[in-house]
């Protein structure tokens, strides 16, 4: 189980969602988490966060225009193979 | 019998371990960190019969190996102070998810009560649940079910605490044989050595697989050797690690668990799945898209329209009106009042037109964004990037740099390849940040009236056009070798956005850009209108040394159809900010304070005259919403032509629309800023920074000039 969902994302040419693994193995998509979760573990894949952001001293004093408007988006999470 | 317990609450992240907690206690609680560790454990108390229980809510984890402090706390808590009884938090509505800290609980052997919460949500989403088929394939663990936040049943938990602690839980897993024999070979070892005593020596044999290797860090050399050895072989035979091989066991067991416990009400695909079929449909996904952003760029500018007119007006008529009557009152010099009227005045005005309609737009972005749709836009605008061979990691920067480019380039940080990171930071110079958008608001609404959201939205697109096809030119050259890595995203569900959430939003976002404009606008405004009026005395801006310098400039620009050196001049300014092209032209183009008719309209009817005109705008934006949601059909027929603001004229009287089409192109493409030259600087160096600055002024010169000779050549001039 585990181990075809690595290999579904390996062979995947591109990005593909948790609701698209759900359907693929026909699992609940918070079942699909908590594997993703398992793999990023054992270091098959890496949570991509926004770090590096800690140097803009806060949007709020962005120098130039500090509508940074989309940052919201990452709330989600995002893995990457590693 | 014991006279006292000792027992712990263990589950997922938001199971409800703190509200049983708070409900069994009341009161009588403290709050302490685990030693050494920030994270908080809370410890209470309660009393049942003579019986005094001590209850400690751990932190939500998800598994029981020590990837987090969290977890480590919640692991060594169940196997080395050894409690009575931990309760097991599992959301009813979610058990898939929860069996897998379940298990890894059980496989400790401590004794174990599990407590199915969230029966309300389970329901609600048509699952049932057969309890009991679940206690037996659990090994005959005890459940109790529950809705802790309405009917939390105290006393039966209670009864069911005493009664359970202290009893053994049989559960044994049985792995595949590969990993069986490996665990046989380590268990002899750990029963030898004194310091692993309070281990269950097969639950400590399956962690070390699961590569928990720290906790045989205080062992003797020998035994350590013996694992090392046994450790070290025990990679052959496994397909992936042998951690893999055992989570995905556990999986196995959990699919086998949950297929017969569960059963689902048949046939009803969730409205989310629904609307995720189409919105993120490999054909339809990126049309959904470009339709969602071209109604975001239609309504940004119908609201923008009316209020510009609005907000002009008031600049021009009656601020101006009242500041230079106020001057003159107080007698001030002449150059004084320009430099208020003609500099700071036009330029603050000219930025500020465009609060009502960025206002708008991220109140839109807010919706989209609370809904849940971005995140889908986001994925498959990501599965697009993928295709031009983008690192997949490439694209969170490349998206910040729609808002401001300046945060995106540290964003670029998450890469730790540094081919790939300068490659990035070398591309989201094109993608249009939000100070790009006034500019073409004023060039759209002069030259395309009908059809700025196209025009827009052309520019949008053309940015992430070059974007994708400079990056694979780039990663097919410069950067050879870069390797793909496919993303695997979340998608949230789809909420209702709250309307106080979204106006928070946008407040926000606005009175950025209003402190902005005090700021900044002021003093660069301040700076051009000097360099406006120096050397001294100059009657024509075009003899100013800012004239001077720009009319050299521009014959450059000639080929792309804008070489006069206000359009250069404005190039220039935009060098440190890009909304500074409007005030620049707003300066520019300045019609000086004398020539305005002297209105004596007096305060009062002025003030109404404000009013009015607010009250015109918000109807006419209002209509022209409504018209968008109803194309082809003209609600409100169009009772007069929108008078023009100023700027606009003056604009027409130097640009053709071709000509404003390939100025936006070059606006659109050129060195963002300042300040995004200052972040690649420091994060790259002078070195890379030049070659930015080469790419973002040679690529947008080609560009507009093909636009512009194009366009001619097609008959558009
Ligand atoms: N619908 C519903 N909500 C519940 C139930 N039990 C708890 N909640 C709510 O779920 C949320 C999370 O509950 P908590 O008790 O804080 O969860 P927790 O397990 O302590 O979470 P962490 O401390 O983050 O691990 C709260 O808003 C509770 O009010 C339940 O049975 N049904
Ligand atoms: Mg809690």
């Amino acid at each position: 189980m585990l181990i075809n969902i690595l290999k579904s994302i390996r062979n995947n040419s591109g990005t593909i969602s948790l609701t698209d693994l759900s359907k693929e193995f026909n699992i609940e998509i918070s079942l699909v988490e908590q594997m993703l979760n398992t793999l990023e573990r054992s270091g098959k894949l890496i949570e991509i966060k926004i770090e590096g952001t800690e140097n803009c001293t806060s949007c709020e004093e962005c120098p130039i225009l500090n509508n940074c408007s989309l940052t919201d988006i990452f709330q989600e999470k995002r893995y990457q193979l590693t | 019998m014991k006279k006292s317990l000792r027992i712990a609450l263990a589950g997922n992240p938001n199971a409800g371990k703190s509200t049983i907690f708070n409900a069994l206690t009341g009161d009588d609680q403290h709050v302490g960190n685990w030693p050494g560790k920030t994270v908080e454990v809370k410890t209470g108390y309660f009393q049942i019969d003579d019986l005094k229980v001590e209850i400690t809510d751990l932190p939500g984890t998800y598994s029981l190996s020590s990837f987090s402090p969290e977890e480590e706390i919640a692991r060594n808590f169940l196997i080395q102070e050894k409690p009575d009884l931990v309760i097991n938090v599992v959301d009813a509505s979610n058990l898939e998810r929860n069996l897998y800290l379940t298990l890894q609980v059980l496989e400790t052997h401590v004794p174990t009560l599990i407590l199915l919460n969230m029966n309300d949500v389970a329901e609600r989403r048509g699952l049932t649940l057969n309890t009991k088929l679940l206690s037996e394939k659990l090994g005959g663990v005890e459940i109790i079910q529950m809705t802790a936040n309405k009917n939390f049943s105290g006393d039966e938990l209670k009864r069911k605490i005493i009664a359970t602690a202290g009893t053994q839980n049989d559960l044994h897993l049985e792995y595949p044989k590969p990993i069986t024999e490996i665990i046989d070979q380590l268990v002899p070892v750990i029963r030898q050595e004194a310091g692993l005593k309070i281990y269950d020596p097969t639950h400590l044999a399956v962690q070390l697989l699961e590569g928990d290797r720290h906790l045989i860090d205080d062992i003797s050399l020998e035994a350590k050797n013996t694992f090392s050895k046994i450790l070290g072989k025990s990679q052959e035979n496994f397909e992936e690690d042998i951690s893999i091989a055992i989570a995905d066991h556990r999986y196995k067991i959990i699919q086998g668990i949950t297929e017969k416990v569960i059963s689902r009400k048949k046939g009803d695909v969730s409205f989310s799945d629904r609307v995720d079929n189409f919105v993120t449909n490999k054909f339809f996904g990126i049309p959904i898209f470009f339709v969602t952003m071209y109604i975001v760029f239609q309504l940004v500018q119908n609201v923008s329209a009316p209020y510009l007119d609005w907000i002009d007006g008031v600049f021009t008529g009656p601020l101006t009106h009242w500041a230079t009557t106020f001057l003159i009152w107080v007698n001030a010099p002449d150059w004084v009042s320009s430099l208020i009227v003609d500099g700071v005045l036009a330029g603050v005005g000219g930025i500020l037109v465009f609060l009502p309609g960025l206002f708008m737009m991220y109140l839109l972005l807010a919706i989209l964004e609370q809904s849940g749709y971005m995140a889908r836009a986001a994925f498959v605008m990501d599965r697009f990037m993928n295709k031009a061979r983008l690192h997949g990691k490439s694209f969170i920067p490349m998206i910040l740099g729609f808002g401001c480019n300046v945060p995106a380039i540290y964003a670029t940080r998450t890469i730790k390849k540094p081919e790939a990171r300068i490659l990035t930071s070398l591309l989201i110079p094109f993608m249009s940040c939000s100070a790009r958008l006034p500019v073409y608001l004023i060039f759209g609404m002069a030259f395309f009236p009908d059809k700025s959201n196209i025009v827009i939205f052309s520019l949008y697109l053309l940015g992430i056009l070059v974007a994708a096809s400079i990056g694979i030119i780039l990663s097919r050259t410069l950067f050879r070798g870069e390797t793909l890595s496919i993303m695997v995203m979340e998608l949230p569900p789809y909420r209702l956005p709250t309307l106080s959430s979204i106006l928070k939003y946008a407040k926000n976002q606005s009175s950025k850009f209003v402190k902005n404009a005090g700021t900044i606008i002021v003093v660069f405004s301040t700076i051009l209108w000097l360099l406006l009026n120096l050397p001294w005395g100059v009657q024509n801006a075009r003899d100013s040394y800012f004239g001077q310098v720009s009319n050299s400039i521009a014959p450059i620009l000639a080929p792309a159809g804008f070489g006069t050196w206000e359009a250069s001049g404005s190039l220039v300014t935009g060098l440190v900010a890009k909304e500074i092209v409007v005030s620049t032209f707003a300066q520019i183009y300045h019609i000086p304070q004398e020539e305005i008719a002297e209105s004596d309209l007096g305060l009062g009817l002025e003030f109404k005259e404000i009013a009015v005109g607010f009250g015109e705008a918000t109807i006419l934006a209002g209509k022209e919403t409504l018209e968008v949601f109803t194309p082809g059909i003209t609600l409100f027929p169009d009772e007069e032509l929108r008078e023009d603001i100023g700027l606009s004229k003056a604009l027409r009287s130097s640009f053709t629309p071709l000509s404003a089409y390939a100025f936006l192109v070059f606006v659109l493409l050129y060195v963002p800023c300042a300040a995004t030259m200052g972040a690649q600087k420091q994060e790259f160096g002078w070195k890379w920074m030049t070659v930015s600055i080469a790419i973002t002024l040679i690529v947008p010169w080609i560009l507009s000039v093909l636009v512009f000779q194009g366009g001619t050549l097609l008959g558009l001039g």
